[in-house]
């Protein structure tokens, strides 16, 4: 299982670096949506600091849908998805591989809006060990959650449209979480920051287990 | 909206029944246009 | 030929179930209306709590029912068409539960605090369940293979109710840090009739969920028959009417030769070499 899954994942990462579709499309969306954040909320430096964490998450979770998307489009082409079946490689394997490229993907993604929201917003990144130990945890839950529900809706025509629906809801806790940790570690607010990383990682060990036994079935249908 | 509070608790009474209403209607008229046009079969029900 | 009565998805059981939660219902009206008290700090606002809490406990019986059912039709051993069916009628009726509770507390919350809403932890959690599910009801009607379908809504269905503990701890934390206004401090120490009528309220909207999801499931069957014989049952009526004249024989040639039927614009094109 962990080398089909390493095998998986450097497939799916060989792709990316050829292609560079996260690094010339997302990355730019996502620094993006951090200035239409800055439309949006008032340019007074304070609301933007307060509301950091929360709007770093959300571009987060943006991020999230279009690595998810991505990663299955590409086995949609050219019956991609067909051979990936018959190729006997261990299905369980095949998520792990996905989950852990997408989840690669979105560190590099977080480095990057970490930079944004220092340069944009004026950010004092502080509580480091949290800041950190926060990413980790949310990052697999959110690959995780993004490449079961990404591998269910495969086959479907209405993929575009229907990903989003079932993904955003199921990350809400993630978001609270995430957002909750970092303005612990920011010194926004009072609580117990590693309380929520617990949380974090519940969810992604949840999602990651169920990934892993559901992945079979699921592949079958798509 | 300035209602007072028997306007609030009909409010909540009549959103609930109505609402219910409304879709238990569509349940039984949905189900009675399909019967119509399907052809008599077993159904596990009757 | 036997001629059954189909006059829907009605029968005998659902018939008592639905006099008895029409009378239970009207019960929890008079009483909640006209007979209990107002209470002593809320005033009438109080006889919401005989509608809320009924419908809120009845929208998470339902998506549990949808989670057992999912989980049910998952195991090969006990899989089963049923399953399914129950599983997405119960999410149905539970989305409209669902809808009511948001609408209920709102309502309730609205005179109270001049706010439609607030993020009260319960009512947030069941904001999210709603959203899930809706986006499972979703997922149901994507086209395609029945089972290939039925297999990816029941995994869905199983996902998605492992993330409401998950989901109940967070919204529950979240708000203690912030103790905005619950729906907690709301609910007064009632007892007397005013307990009973809402015990009485949760057993009646029981009784109206069981009748609901019994009707919707009989539904999903029709519904499901219509999707595999409905293009059938079409093509058979387009081809009624292209045909409207029923084909007469007529015996022109030699004893023994094959009738040739007059009239019947199908037959003279099938037939090719009749003698």
């Amino acid at each position: 299982m962990w080398r089909d899954a390493v095998l998986i994942a450097g497939k799916d990462l060989k792709i990316e670096l050829r292609s560079r579709v996260a690094t010339n499309q997302v990355a730019p969306f996502a620094i993006i949506v951090l200035v239409l954040f800055g439309f949006a909320l008032d340019p007074d430096r304070t609301i933007l600091q307060t509301a950091a964490p929360g709007l770093f998450w959300v571009a987060v979770l943006f991020c999230t849908l279009l690595a998810v998307q991505r990663s299955f489009a590409v086995e949609a082409a050219d019956g991609a998805g067909d051979g990936l079946r018959m190729s006997g490689l261990d299905p369980a394997g095949i998520f792990l591989g996905k989950a852990a490229a997408i989840a690669l993907e979105l560190i590099g993604l977080e480095a990057l809006l970490a930079l944004g929201i220092v340069f944009l917003y004026g950010v004092a990144l502080t509580g480091a060990a949290l800041l950190f130990a926060t990413a980790a945890a949310a990052t697999v839950g959110l690959a995780a959650c993004g490449t079961v529900y990404g591998v269910l809706a495969a086959g479907l025509r209405v993929r575009e449209t229907l990903l989003p629906l079932l993904i955003l809801p199921v990350v809400a806790p993630v978001l609270i979480g995430a957002t909750q940790a970092w303005e612990a570690a920011l010194g926004t607010s009072t609580d117990n920051g590693w309380k929520w990383v617990t949380l974090l990682g519940v969810f992604g060990v949840v999602y990651v287990t169920l990934g892993v036994l559901a992945f079979g079935t699921l592949l079958e249908e798509a | 909206m300035n209602l007072t509070n028997w306007g609030y608790v009909f409010l909540g009474y009549g959103v609930c029944f109505g609402t219910l209403a409304a879709y238990a209607v569509w349940l039984v008229a949905r189900g009675r246009k399909l019967s119509r046009t399907l052809p008599p079969e077993e159904r596990t029900w009757q | 030929m036997t001629v059954t009565h189909n006059k829907g998805t009605g029968n005998r059981t659902t018939r008592v179930l639905g006099i008895l939660a029409l009378v239970s219902m009207a019960a929890v009206i008079w009483l909640g209306l006209v007979v209990t008290p107002p209470d002593v700090n809320m005033g009438t606002l109080v006889r919401l709590i005989y509608v809320h809490p009924a419908v809120a406990t009845m929208a998470y019986v339902a998506f549990g029912v949808t989670a057992l059912a999912s989980l049910l039709y998952l195991f090969p051993r006990t899989r089963s068409w049923r399953w399914d069916r129950l599983a997405g009628a119960s999410a149905e009726v539970g989305v409209v539960f669902c809808a009511l509770t948001l609408a209920t507390g709102s309502i309730w919350g609205r005179p109270t605090w001049n706010v439609w809403w607030t993020w009260d932890a319960r009512l947030t959690l069941t904001a999210l369940l709603c959203a899930l599910f809706i986006g499972y009801l979703a997922l149901r009607r994507t086209g395609g293979a029945a089972e290939p379908r039925a297999i990816r809504c029941a995994v869905a269905g199983v996902l998605f109710s492992v993330v409401v503990p998950i989901d109940h701890y967070a919204t529950q934390w979240w708000r203690t840090l912030h103790p905005g206004d619950t729906l907690d401090s709301l609910h007064p120490l009632i007892h007397g009739i005013q307990l009973w009528t809402m015990l009485l309220s949760f057993v009646a909207f029981g009784l109206v969920y069981a009748w609901l999801v019994l009707h919707r499931t009989r539904l999903e069957q029709l519904e499901s028959r219509l999707e595999n014989e409905g293009l059938a049952l079409a093509l058979a009526a387009r081809r009624a009417e292209a045909a409207p004249r029923a084909p007469v024989p007529v015996h022109n040639g030699p004893p023994g030769a094959v009738p040739v039927a007059v009239g019947s614009a199908e037959s003279a094109a099938t037939d090719g070499g009749q003698p």
